[in-house]
Formats: structure tokens, C-alpha cells, sequence
């Protein structure tokens, strides 16, 4: 995992850098703040209160852990006692990791106990990985970040395994018509990065205007005329984003306006952070469902799609095709179609909620009355011939 | 042991990308019958295919995909209705940077009106990171036109094997959505 740190001069980091890589196993490393998956705070460094105000002014979206030789209590966020011993940290991690990609922990490793005092020392303008400064250096150095280039080109890879649960979960199936084993099915839009980004592409495509997202972020701005959206935000910050359940306070903090396109000429500068809008949308849907489906969607109402997503420019999900083909033969609802195919349900409620938030998918107002049958009892032989293609055709992607 | 051999078909307008396509899943060089362009295709581009482009998909000893590429010019289109004989669906790849492109679509959707009857047709836009105009909707809305429902309508690179073989599912989907995917 990648570590940002506020409040330690050159020295105490570098004694940190040897920490992570001597006792840690490589499992966490120091990076700037544009890469970070979670901050932590010396907070026995002068700035140490200056530092978290602003971490929770303008970072609170990330997973933050404390560090100090004092027992803190402050309230929401890890704590780590000095000196630091590595099992700590790496169970503190681990709780991080797992909350991010809702992975259960499987295993966890071996690793020796160890502890080192990582000096208190003062915050001082020569902190490097710190320095707003080096980190546009080292963007520039370094060029484009990958992670947005990719959002730009050809999306639809095929997803390793720790991309593969970051867009779909690893949730077991479930009853679909028992209600009692509903509880882990939803997630709730209301709360969520997704359903305020929703909210705002809704009134941008509406209004046909451009709409700037402020609150707890830095700003977004959608331009729907041109299908663009401007975020100065990796993927991984915005995957971060996109698992946190946001409080009260912090949606009342967000606002959605309207913007004149000179403001947003002005404001949007940098040309590496203009993404396709249809792809961010896909990406920050899956990012949210992981395997799940919007609150309240009702699982006995026909689902139908408008038309085929663009697939070869989107993140294709594993059987994203066959599930598309089946919705577009005949509405279905979710439970008929997660009883015809033989694939976790998983993969179905992360395409019908991409499908939903990019307005491809729609309800029929009338319930289903009956079961629309399997297809099974098609030409099998076609069948078959097909999948000896299909398969050729994936051998050929790998 | 007797082989049997499927065919699916590309076309599209000059430089729409089918020999670029074929190329891009082809098991083999596919064999190309391009000329330097002597009329009024020299504007889209150098080479031009006269007769057809061939490749093939081998599946296993017994089976074979074999990968026609219609000649975009309109003087050949005496050769489309036997390039499709027996044919499993067909691609169609248009130019969005041409004038026109969605008079493209309905030229060759009406060209090949009877064998799309007949089996299916998926629709890959080129050259859209060049012109973005006119957007997907608007082809979507042609065919809805043309009565033709459910039709993939993808962006795609015509050198980009992924993008090539995303299109190629999609048109087998289309045609049997119950395929197993192994």
C-alpha cells in the first residue's frame, strides 16, 4: 500500500523508507500524495494539528493513520504507537486494505517482529515526499500518469485478479427471493461519491451545461456537450473515493452548480485531466457496486437495455456480453436472469448498475408476470461452435 | 477427416479499416489483393483492395473461421452476394472521419439488406479519435430507422485485436446469446 506522510523531516522519513522495506515486506511503501491509498500523521511534529485540519478539510475521503509516542484518541482514524512494530502496522493495513477492496483476509503473513523509533522530529520545509513542489516535478518527469492515459484508450483488457474484485466484489450469491438474505445486496447511492457524481451528470446532461462537483474534493467538472469530465484524481483516489459512505456533514458540504464556460476555461488548464465521461461513469459504478446493486432496486421488475454499451472503450466485466445479449433479446427481471445464466450474480449487478447510472438500462413499469424460459433448449450445436470461437477469439486478447 | 469451414464477412467504404481488421485476428497473413489506387479512393488512401482480403481463424484440425473482406469500392459489389454465401453474420466498419459516414452505414446495410436477414450485423465506427462526429447515438438511431434493433454499435480501432475481436463476440452473441464462454 502506499503511504503518504505529513509531519516528518528528511531524516525520520528515510528512517521510515527502511522501516517499510526491511520490516514490512515490501507490503507498504512511501509515495507522494496523488498516489497514496492512506495518509499518516506524525503526530508529535510541530504541525501535527495544522497537518490534520487540513487532512480533514481536504482529505477526509482517505483512510488516515496517527502516529505518536503519546496514546491518542482521535476519534475515526487508526492509531499507531511509537516506537512502531511492524505487526502493527501491517494489521492496521491490512483493515485499511480490506475496507478499500472489501476483501476479506485470507492469510496473514509472517512477518518478525520488529519495532524502531522513528525520530519526532520537526516539520521543516525540506520535507521532500511532502513538497507540492517535487510532486509537479516529479509528474513532470515521469510524464503522463499512466492511470489517466488509460482511461482514454482501449479499456476493455482482460482484469487481473486485484482489478477483477476492485470493479465486481467477491460476493457469494444469494437467495434473490429470500429478504432476509438481502443485507449485503444494496449500497446506497444517497451516500456515496456515485450517487452525488449521478446527481450532477444527470443535471449536466438535462441543462446541457457544464456542472462543477466542489466540496470534498478537489473539483470536478463535467462537460456533457463534449462527453468530457475534467478530475485532477488518479484512479486510485478515486477508487478510494468511491468505498467511503459518506456522512451527513460531509453531503451537505457538496455542492453542484452551474458553470459559464469562460470560468471553466480558466479552471480546467491541464489537458491530461480531461477523461471520457462515459468511461468515468462506467469506472466509478463498478468501483461502488462491487457486485452490488443501488438501493431499492426492485429485483422483480423487468429490466431492459436501449442498446449495447461501447464496449471496446469501457471496462468489460466478465460476461458482460452474454448478459447484454440475453437484456437485449427480451426484458428480464434480475432474478429471472440470474436463474437462466449459471454465473455469480456478482457479474450481473455490477453491469445492470454501470448500465443504470449511464442510463442504458430502464424498468418496465408493470412487474414481471411471467418467467421468461432459459434458452437452453436452443441449437446446441451452434452453441458449441461459438464457444469454440469465442475461445479462440480470448486466446487471441491474452 | 472432412473440414468444416464457416465464413464471416467485413465491409465498408474505402479505408474503413477491413483489411486492417482481417489482419488484426487473422491466424495467418491474410492474403491481400491491395493496388495502388488510380481513382477517386487515391484521396482516402495509397492502397486500395480490388478483389477481397482473406484470413482465417483455425479453431482445430476439423474447423476453420475463414475472414472475407468485401473491396470497398461500389464496381465490385457483383462479388458481395458471393463473398456471403453461407456466411455466419456480417462486420461492418465505417469511416467517421468521411464526409457522410452515416450514408455510409445505410449504403452497405441496404447493400447487404438480405444476408443481415439472415443472420446478424455488428457494426464497428473507425477513425472516431480523428473525428468524433458524428457521435454513436446518431448511428444507433439510423439503424432504428432501418428497423434493425439491438444492433452493436462500437468504436473501434481497426489495428487493435481486442477491439477487432470485442465486435466479432458481439455480432456471435447477437446471433445466440446462450453461447458458453469456456
Amino acid at each position: 500500500m502506499k503511504v503518504y506522510v505529513l509531519g516528518m523531516d528528511e531524516r525520520s522519513l528515510n528512517m521510515l523508507r527502511f522501516f517499510f522495506q526491511k520490516f514490512c515486506h515490501g507490503q507498504c511503501e512511501i509515495s507522494n500524495q496523488a498516489d497514496a491509498d492512506v495518509f499518516l500523521i506524525n503526530m508529535d511534529g510541530v504541525n501535527a494539528d495544522k497537518h490534520l485540519d487540513d487532512f480533514n478539510k481536504n482529505f477526509s475521503i482517505y483512510p488516515l493513520i496517527t502516529t505518536s509516542i503519546r496514546t491518542l484518541d482521535i476519534d475515526k482514524h487508526y492509531f499507531l504507537r511509537k516506537p512502531m512494530v511492524a505487526d502493527h502496522l501491517l494489521t492496521i493495513l491490512d483493515e485499511i486494505r480490506n475496507k478499500l477492496s472489501n476483501v476479506e483476509i485470507v492469510s496473514q503473513p509472517q512477518v518478525a517482529q520488529a519495532s524502531v523509533n522513528i525520530d519526532t522530529g520537526t516539520d521543516t520545509d525540506t520535507d521532500t515526499d511532502t513538497d507540492t513542489d517535487t510532486e509537479e516535478k516529479e509528474e513532470e518527469e515521469e510524464g503522463i500518469d499512466p492511470e489517466r492515459q488509460k482511461s482514454t484508450g482501449y479499456a476493455g483488457q482482460l482484469l487481473n485478479e486485484q482489478d477483477l474484485i476492485a470493479f465486481v466484489g467477491n460476493k457469494g450469491d444469494v437467495d434473490l427471493t429470500e429478504p432476509a438474505q438481502h443485507e449485503d445486496l444494496f449500497f446506497d447511492m444517497e451516500t456515496s461519491f456515485l450517487g452525488i457524481f449521478h446527481r450532477a451528470y444527470l443535471k449536466a446532461k438535462q441543462e446541457k451545461s457544464i456542472i462543477k462537483v466542489t466540496g470534498m474534493w478537489r473539483p470536478i467538472t463535467l462537460f456533457p456537450n463534449e462527453n468530457k469530465v475534467y478530475v485532477d484524481l488518479t484512479d486510485r483516489q478515486l477508487q478510494a473515493i468511491c468505498v467511503v459512505t459518506l456522512k451527513k456533514d460531509q453531503q451537505d458540504a457538496i455542492k453542484i452548480e452551474m458553470i459559464e464556460l469562460p470560468v471553466a476555461a480558466r479552471e480546467c488548464k491541464h489537458s491530461n485531466n480531461f477523461r471520457d465521461l462515459e468511461l468515468f461513469m462506467w469506472k466509478i459504478s463498478l468501483w461502488t457496486s462491487r457486485g452490488r446493486l443501488p438501493k431499492d432496486t426492485p429485483l422483480n421488475m423487468l429490466v431492459y437495455l436501449k442498446y449495447w454499451p461501447n464496449f471496446p472503450r469501457l471496462i468489460v466485466t466478465p460476461h458482460a456480453l452474454k448478459i447484454t445479449a440475453y437484456w437485449l433479446a427480451s426484458p428480464r427481471t434480475i432474478i429471472n436472469l440470474a436463474d437462466s445464466l449459471a454465473i455469480p450474480q456478482r457479474y450481473i449487478f455490477s453491469l445492470f448498475t454501470a448500465c443504470y447510472i449511464s442510463s442504458i438500462s430502464g424498468m418496465e413499469k408493470r412487474k414481471s408476470d411471467t418467467l421468461i424460459s432459459s434458452t437452453k433448449t436452443q441449437d446446441t450445436n451452434r452453441q458449441n461452435f461459438f464457444s469454440r470461437i469465442m475461445n479462440k477469439l480470448y486466446s487471441k486478447e491474452g | 477427416m472432412a473440414r468444416n469451414d464457416y465464413k464471416i464477412i467485413f465491409t465498408g467504404p474505402v479505408g474503413s479499416g477491413k483489411t486492417t481488421a482481417i489482419s488484426s485476428i487473422s491466424d495467418s497473413a491474410p492474403v491481400k489483393t491491395d493496388t495502388k489506387a488510380s481513382d477517386m479512393t487515391k484521396s482516402r488512401k495509397e492502397q486500395t483492395t480490388v478483389a477481397m482480403d482473406y484470413g482465417v481463424l483455425k479453431l482445430n484440425d476439423a474447423e476453420q473461421i475463414h475472414l472475407y473482406g468485401t473491396p470497398g469500392q461500389e464496381r465490385f459489389d457483383f462479388m458481395w452476394d458471393i463473398l456471403t454465401s453461407g456466411g455466419i453474420g456480417l462486420v461492418l466498419l465505417v469511416d467517421n472521419s468521411r464526409e457522410n459516414p452515416t450514408n455510409d452505414l445505410k449504403f452497405f446495410l441496404n447493400a447487404f439488406k438480405s444476408f443481415i436477414a439472415e443472420t446478424s450485423v455488428v457494426v464497428g465506427i473507425t477513425q472516431m479519435d480523428k473525428k468524433n462526429n458524428p457521435p454513436l447515438d446518431n448511428y444507433r438511431i439510423e439503424l432504428e430507422k432501418m428497423s434493425l434493433k439491438n444492433i452493436p454499435v462500437f468504436e473501434v480501432d481497426a489495428r487493435d485485436k481486442k477491439d477487432v475481436s470485442l465486435l466479432v463476440q458481439a455480432l456471435l452473441f447477437s446471433l445466440e446469446p446462450n453461447v458458453n464462454e469456456i
